[in-house]
């Protein structure tokens, strides 16, 4: 949850006046940003919005239609569905956060070491990196559940693992091309330590870039948690979850059709407003956007 | 050019080495002990310790990987653990569902992107492609599984036109086989569909502005000859790339996709062995999953080096 609270600070960080002008030439990015802090907000205060208790069962009330004192009717259960999906958005954040946060530990130091030190260090990273790259990541993350166990945390810290790599290149990137800078090098020769020219001078001009990939790989996270509570590999039996809510509608679809479109709906709009928030920022932020190969 | 080839594949050995070497010892550190799981009830501790000698668990590490790949190398991945079965034959058995899923699923990816990219670049700027490229960015954005439930929704429980799960063989008929895999394919083959269409649209839309095209056309050549030999030639290359390299996406996408629609395939496999913790199974798709992947991302290499002469320094 922290990553996505964090992303207003980049934006106005700029300055009130380029905020403006961010809203004005990328709308469909602003418009994602309000969105998505609508879908924070909502997590926050999840007790209050919910009209229901989203684990209370009422085998009497079954999959009941929408309206009424249901708004978005009942599931298999008799559990209220739009608290449900409220309760949702904290495990989707929750669990994209914890994704995200690892593979940025994971993949930038490394990007900005690599980039940094060139030569062999650089040879060595880059071919872990392709190496990790060339398993199909769902895979990797069955088999990293598969020793683990299952459960939420586990399953997407197996996902941040997959999505590293793109931090690494991202960042590895963003910083050969500021280590190519005449100021980098004036300050390597009046005697800089290596730590203070990456904190002060590297990282500074990276993150730009990283935000952007943070923004991406969360909308990639959000799907990700989603098809791993839909194969029971992700959250806990009782839990809301947007894909384990999908993963009971499969077998009421015929009696309760919404059960399918709104948990699916709820996943698309997150996910698609963390692309274009992305891209905008992409546009906005980083000059060249050939940082970034995705 | 060969020399060029050997050099990609001398790169990719040591890649499936590794891969494999580190999801062994990650396996390893598995919580559990294999061999007092055969050895059943209330084993004693010298039974246990004799099935680890059999297994060959007193090893090291290092020695139980080699005979593991040499074994592996002859097609021999050992037995699952969960009714004894070899694993190449488990995976055998379910491999051409996999591949026919694939495969539909790769063929609508290219004949639709191909397609939209195509019209999105001859109109390039006009609502057209404004909808197309509106279109793919937003299929992006959605989740395979929730798509397949969709469809499933609309054309087998509503319409009655698919069958919603199960999968026959090719044997039984084109369209009894075809018929099983369309909604899954089609299903699979959104995200990587979305990304051939704004490939080859953007690669298109530069092409199209060369000064070789404008002469094309100067000459009186029709219309489909400029764009077939010309034009499409030229801008195939990149969406090669981005095609072959979506591959391993898609196939890590049919673990979701095959359970929803119930077709035994390795990725229904896959969560089965990890929901039942077959260690030895799992081992075996990781092994082959990035085998062929790397093999494909073998050939984009050698493509590359035979379209573009300057890479194969």
């Amino acid at each position: 949850m922290s990553t996505a609270a964090q992303k207003p600070a980049g934006a106005s960080a700029v300055g009130r006046g380029r905020l403006r002008g961010f809203v004005r030439a990328e709308p469909l990015a602003a418009l994602s940003f309000v969105y998505l802090a609508l879908i924070v907000l909502a997590a926050i205060f999840a007790p209050v919005l919910a009209s229901h208790d989203p684990n209370a069962q009422q085998l009497m009330l079954r999959l009941q239609p929408w309206g009424g004192d249901h708004l978005f009717g009942t599931d298999d259960y008799g559990r209220d569905v739009f608290s449900r999906l409220v309760y949702g958005t904290r495990v989707t954040l929750q669990a994209s956060a914890v994704a995200v946060g690892v593979s940025v530990l994971i993949g930038v130091p490394t990007g900005l070491l690599a980039g940094y030190r060139k030569g062999l260090v650089d040879a060595v990273l880059s071919r872990i990196f392709d190496g990790l790259m060339s398993i199909p990541g769902l895979i990797l993350a069955l088999t990293i559940v598969a020793v683990l166990g299952p459960g939420l945390t586990n399953a997407m810290a197996a996902v941040g693992l997959i999505f590293a790599p793109q931090f690494f290149r991202v960042t590895r990137a963003a910083t050969q091309e500021v280590m190519g800078e005449t100021y980098i090098e004036s300050s390597i020769s009046i005697g800089c330590k290596p730590t203070r020219v990456v904190l002060k001078h590297v990282m500074p001009n990276v993150v730009p870039a990283i935000l952007v990939q943070i923004s991406v790989a969360l909308g990639v996270a959000v799907s990700a948690e989603a098809s791993l509570s839909f194969l029971g590999l992700g959250v806990e039996a009782p839990t809301a979850s947007w894909g384990s809510m999908l993963s009971t509608s499969a077998q009421t679809m015929t009696i309760a059709p919404n059960m399918v479109w709104l948990p699916g709906l709820m996943i698309f709009s997150v996910v698609l407003a963390f692309t274009l928030l992305g891209e905008g920022m992409r546009r906005a932020l980083v000059s060249t956007g050939k940082n970034n190969d995705d | 050019m060969t020399l060029y080839a050997l050099r990609r594949l001398a790169v990719a050995l040591p890649i499936l080495v590794a891969v494999t070497f580190c999801v062994f010892a990650l396996v390893d550190l598995a919580p559990g002990d294999p061999a007092a799981a055969i050895a059943g009830e209330n084993p004693t501790p010298e039974r246990i310790n004799e099935i680890r000698v059999m297994l060959g668990l007193d090893e090291p590490l290092l020695t139980r990987y080699v005979s593991w790949f040499t074994a592996a190398v002859q097609a021999d991945l050992g037995s699952s653990l969960a009714n004894g079965q070899s694993v190449t034959e488990v995976i055998g058995d379910r491999l051409p569902v996999t591949i026919s899923l694939v495969f539909v699923a790769m063929l609508i990816t290219l004949v639709v992107g191909l397609a939209a990219g195509m019209l999105a670049a001859l109109r390039h700027g006009r609502p057209t492609d404004r909808v197309i490229t509106a279109l793919a960015s937003g299929a992006i954005a959605l989740p395979p599984f929730w798509v397949a439930l969709v469809l499933v929704l609309l054309f087998s429980v509503n319409l009655g036109w698919f069958p919603s799960i199960g999968y026959e063989p090719l044997s039984a008929g084109l369209w009894p086989w075809l018929s099983h895999l369309l909604l899954p394919a089609i299903a699979l083959s959104l995200l990587p569909m979305a990304e051939v269409t704004m490939q080859f649209r953007q690669a298109l839309a530069t092409v199209l502005k060369l000064d070789y095209i404008t002469n094309a056309e100067a000459r009186g050549l029709s219309r489909p000859r400029v764009l077939g030999k010309h034009a499409a030639k030229n801008a195939a290359v990149p969406v090669t790339t981005v095609f072959a390299y979506r591959f391993a996406q898609v196939l890590g996408g049919t673990v979701a996709i095959e359970s929803v629609f119930d077709l035994p395939g390795i990725g229904r496999l896959a969560v089965n062995s990890v929901l039942s913790r077959d260690i030895p199974v799992l081992l075996g798709l990781v092994a082959l999953t990035t085998l062929i992947v790397l093999v494909i991302n073998l050939l984009v290499d050698i493509s590359y080096g035979y379209f573009n002469p300057k890479v194969r320094t």
